[in-house]
């Protein structure tokens, strides 16, 4: 037994690999040594001693082998990983390209969900959410004020007479500044001078752009110091869309001179680009300091009325209810101070202005969130359906997972590379969804008629991230399918060619699959049917009118000048020549068209009475219930004598004058509208002349409203036009030429500022419904498709399965006929069970949309039976070419192939 | 042992190495002996900093090692030249030979050079 040597016991404190190695190493360099050393004589001592003195001290050097070691045994491990998941990837893509038709048919489902979400939510973080693209805009704030009004909602609105905002402004200790926009847009016009694409310019105040904090890209931004109007020239600030398309280079338009109602504006600086100001959707092209309001628009007073709304950037250690309530006493002391009379609940509201307005309608925001909701559930359907896709192609591949098992690949991996798989093809699909987004982002462009606006569509970062997002998401949602499926394909254990796949697992998932399509479809489908038939119930709605083949042809006085009064006169003749000329039935004149146009709502009492009654006011001129038909149901309309210096009258609709004079004849009675409702002289009384039916003006949703008519001739009619209604046999675009040709004919002062059929207004009051109702339709019908092909393959993959069982059936004396039924039925209980399932679903959905559909009840069984309808057409349809081919097997060779 | 001189030690010991396998696969203590003869003695201070040399250049993919027996009979590493060494090899012996001519030229001259 040799002795253990020193360097021995002291290398053993170290224990095994790579340390092992280092101290194997080195101890048969030693030993070696010393077996030398010993055999040239010295003694086992001595040899021992001489040895260690040639090696050196031991500890350093060891220690740097071992980090060494480690180091690589640590790098190769790394490359290993990523050389799996590269073997993964590359694995992955060539499966992919092995199966060419269903690669591609998902790819193509996944690039169109994908795509359409993709699109949808381009707009909507356009118009909603994204945040202003200024520094810190989330603390930003937008103040706004509200009462409550009698009926309980809230009235008021966003803007605030320019005084408050001062005193505001001046007196607040929450805001380190508050700037405020008018809600006002000046127009670029100078006389004589056709201006191409004229600018619009929002008024600002001075220290708007210090409180969005955003730093010009030429020139100066305005400074408060603008906001007092000096002897020196007014002037503006341009966008940089603006000077970029009016200029050669942006730059160039500082010191250039613009001229807005007439007046030179100097423009002092440009804005960076990307900067829209507050309200998402527009970009102004200049803003002009609120100093220069009263040159711009003479005929408002700036201390009355509300004009402005205020954004202020909040104090560091400020919050939105501090702020608000530091607001809410400033406006309660301002409002004291001005012995304002007021509603005593006159609140201040705080909102998180991060964002910005928001760029349309509550209505319109509402129809683009449904729309996201539908695209998302088209994805989802999508998204089952590929699965279904790849558990087909999943079976085929059992066997070489069975394979892979057996020789060793590990669970996680399977199931790793079955998601890789997944991965590149859903990253394969979202590349693809770019090309769909940007067109799809078009058509919705034209969908919501915002083609004209300003409205950014090119994907930016938030929306390459969704875009990713959604993918991944959908490849996580799809590839589970599969990937289950491998695993579960792995514990079958491996057999030989000619045994059968084990076909019974995999179908059933398959099944699962076209069930969950079936109802995610059953939820859309019922949904399309609704806005559907709502669309057809609004359509449908009886106006008390007959709008057919009546054209509605705005005119506008000739002059730009703005305090010119509506050309009523010159219209009124341009009428009187279009009466009784070839294809024309009847014209008449109103002040607003109803139906997609402004509206008055003013308030009427009767002189006894102090009792005000809210209603519509329309100011026609002769003729006017004729041309559209509206039945007159006692008294006069009105004639020619009806003008300024006659007496004041009035023609009724048949709910107000039950709401005034219940169960009395209205005729000869007196009101007061306008001014004299306030205070009023003996002879400001207005005598009702005639009742006319109800009509639906505004909206064909909401019933018919309490309707003053008075003449057009007696009293202001609130606008710069006036409205020309023609019945006639001529379509809009003929109408519209016929009449210019008789202005210029007749010299008369007037200009035609569009001419459009009264269908064509009252079907742009619906374009919310519209949209969805095409757009639901549009996506409830790929859903359709999408389950078309879902269950064709499933059915032709169940029908290769039973290859056998029909060719034994065939043989026994089984006709075509009932074949098919076997399939056919098959496939009908599919679709059944994936309707049952689907159905508290769509009621849910169909509940939560009752709020926005019109003459449907909460539930609408109607809708829900032609959604249930349109998929068993859909599975007989898709289940037809399978059953078909089944029916007329050969059973010969049916039965040959076992 | 001063920092400068264990550096030019360590690069001209991971000459020798490549050198020395440039003859066959060895393992260290043959290594180690075959530089020990062909330098006269004159470089190898001490064997143990051999092994980080042999460690560092195994990790650089210039040399490969398996484990064997050795003519006694004990378990040994085996260290062999990898193509990438051989070339390694070969431009270093280049530069070396550049340098240690160069050395020798300016060592060999009595004045200074005039420009430099």
């Amino acid at each position: 037994m040799k002795p253990v040597a020193a360097w021995r016991r002291y290398l053993r404190f170290w224990g095994a690999n790579p340390e092992g190695d280092v101290d194997d190493e080195f101890r048969f360099h030693l030993e070696t040594k010393i077996d030398e050393l010993r055999a040239r004589g010295l003694s086992p001592q001595e040899s021992r001693r001489e040895a260690l003195r040639q090696f050196g001290p031991i500890p350093a050097p060891r220690a740097e082998c071992v980090a060494v070691s480690r180091s690589r045994d640590r790098q190769r491990s790394r490359t290993e990983y990523l050389n799996g998941w590269y073997g993964d990837l590359r694995y992955a893509i060539r499966v992919l390209r092995k199966a060419k038709a269903s690669t591609a048919a998902a790819i193509l489902i996944l690039a169109v969900g994908i795509g359409a979400t993709t699109a949808v939510f381009t707009l909507l973080d356009r118009m909603i959410y994204e945040p202003l693209p200024v520094s810190k805009p989330a603390q930003l704030a937008l103040v706004s004020h509200w009462f409550m009004g009698a009926n309980g909602k809230r009235l008021g609105g966003e803007t605030f007479n320019y005084p408050g905002y001062v005193y505001l402004r001046d007196h607040n200790a929450v805001f380190s500044g508050l700037a405020a926009e008018a809600r006002l847009v000046a127009r670029e016009r100078h006389a004589h001078e056709a201006i191409e694409l004229p600018a619009g310019a929002t008024l600002v105040t001075g220290n708007y752009f210090d409180v969005l904090d955003v730093r010009p890209f030429a020139g100066r931004a305005l400074t408060p110091a603008d906001d007092v109007r000096s002897a020196a020239s007014h002037v503006a600030v341009a966008s940089y869309r603006f000077a970029s398309r009016r200029y050669q280079q942006p730059q160039d338009a500082v010191g250039k001179t613009v001229y807005l109602q007439n007046i030179p504006f100097l423009i002092a600086g440009v804005m960076p680009p990307g900067f829209y100001g507050m309200q998402k959707g527009y970009d102004s092209d200049l803003y002009v300091p609120m100093g220069s309001l009263p040159e711009l628009f003479p005929a408002l007073h700036f201390d009355e009325g509300a004009y402005v709304r205020p954004i202020g950037r909040l104090r560091p250690d400020v919050d939105l209810t501090r702020a608000r309530s530091g607001l809410q006493v400033l406006w309660g002391q301002f409002l004291a101070a001005q012995a304002v009379h007021t509603t005593d609940s006159d609140q201040i509201a705080c909102e998180n202005g991060a964002r910005g307005y928001s760029g349309t309608s509550d209505e319109r925001q509402r129809s683009l969130k449904l729309l996201g909701a539908i695209v998302a559930l088209l994805l989802l359907i999508g998204c089952a359906n590929v699965a279904c896709l790849l558990v087909a192609r999943g079976v085929a591949r059992q066997h070489e997972t069975a394979i892979r098992v057996s020789l060793g690949a590990s669970r996680a991996r399977i199931v790793r590379q079955s998601f890789v798989e997944s991965c590149v093809l859903a990253l394969a699909g979202g590349a693809g969804a770019f090309a769909v987004s940007h067109w799809a982002s078009r058509l919705l462009l034209i969908a919501f008629h915002w083609q004209k606006r300003p409205i950014e569509i090119a994907p930016d970062g938030r929306v390459l991230a969704f875009a990713l997002a959604v993918s991944l998401l959908s490849a996580i949602l799809f590839g589970m399918a599969p990937a289950a499926q491998l695993l579960r394909g792995g514990r079958v254990p491996l057999r030989g060619e000619h045994a059968d796949v084990p076909s019974v697992v995999s179908f059933s998932s398959g099944k699962v699959l076209v069930g969950a399509e079936v109802a995610l479809s059953l939820i859309l489908l019922a949904g399309a049917a609704v806005f559907v038939r709502s669309f057809q119930n609004l359509r449908a709605v009886p106006t008390g009118f007959v709008a057919g083949d009546v054209t509605v042809i705005r005119l506008l006085p000739k002059t730009d000048d703005d305090a010119i009064k509506p050309p009523l006169r010159d219209a009124m003749t341009l009428a009187d020549s279009l009466r009784g000329a070839a294809g024309i039935q009847s014209a008449a004149l109103a002040n607003f068209v109803i139906f997609n146009d402004a509206y008055v709502m003013s308030t009427v009492r009767t002189p006894g009475d102090p009792k005000l009654t809210p209603m519509h006011q329309l100011m026609v001129a002769p003729g006017y219930w004729g041309t559209l038909r509206i039945p007159l149901l006692a008294g006069r309309g009105f004639a020619e004598r009806d003008d300024e210096r006659a007496p004041r009258v009035a023609v009724l609709n048949e709910s107000l004058a039950e709401r005034l004079f219940p169960h009395q004849n209205p005729l000869g009675k007196r009101i007061l509208v306008g001014r004299a409702v306030l205070e009023h002289k003996p002879g400001d009384e207005t005598e009702v002349v005639g009742l006319v039916k109800d009509t639906k003006i505004v909206s064909v949703a909401s019933p018919a409203p309490d309707l003053v008519y008075l003449p057009l001739l007696q009293g202001e009619t609130n606008t710069r036009g006036v409205v020309l209604e023609v019945r006639s046999s001529m379509d809009a675009l003929a109408l519209g030429a016929v009449v210019r040709t008789r202005i210029r004919d007749a010299h008369l002062p007037l200009k035609v500022q569009s001419a459009t059929a009264l269908n064509d207004e009252i079907g742009a009051t619906l374009s919310d419904d519209h949209i969805r109702m095409q757009a639901s339709s549009l996506f409830g019908g790929l859903a359709l498709l999408l389950i078309a092909s879902g269950l064709y393959g499933l059915m032709a993959y169940t029908v290769a399965q039973r290859t056998r069982e029909i060719g034994i059936r065939t043989a026994v004396g089984a006709n075509t006929s009932s074949i098919m039924v076997l399939v056919l039925r098959q496939s009908l209980r599919l679709v059944a069970i994936g309707i049952v399932i689907g159905i508290p679903g769509a009621v849910a959905v169909m509940r939560a949309l009752s709020g926005i559909v019109f003459g449907l009840p909460p539930v609408d069984f109607a809708s829900l039976g032609i959604a249930a309808a349109l998929l068993a057409i859909a599975g007989v349809a898709a289940s037809f070419v399978p059953a078909w081919r089944a029916a007329h097997l050969d059973p010969m060779r049916a039965l040959g192939i076992q | 042992m001063e920092e400068p001189t264990l550096d030019l030690v360590r690069g001209t010991l991971d000459l020798l190495i490549l050198k020395t396998l440039t003859w066959g696969p060895m393992h260290g203590y043959a290594i180690s002996a075959a530089i020990r003869r062909s330098t006269d003695e004159a470089l190898l201070v001490e064997e143990g900093a051999l092994y980080p040399a042999l460690y560092r250049m195994e990790a650089k993919g210039w040399l490969e090692a398996e484990w064997g027996l050795s003519e006694n009979n004990r378990r040994a590493k085996y260290y062999r030249l990898t193509p990438a060494g051989r070339r390694r090899f070969h431009s270093e012996r280049k530069t070396w030979n550049a340098y240690s001519a160069a050395v020798a030229k300016l060592l060999g001259q009595h004045a200074a050079p005039a420009e430099l």
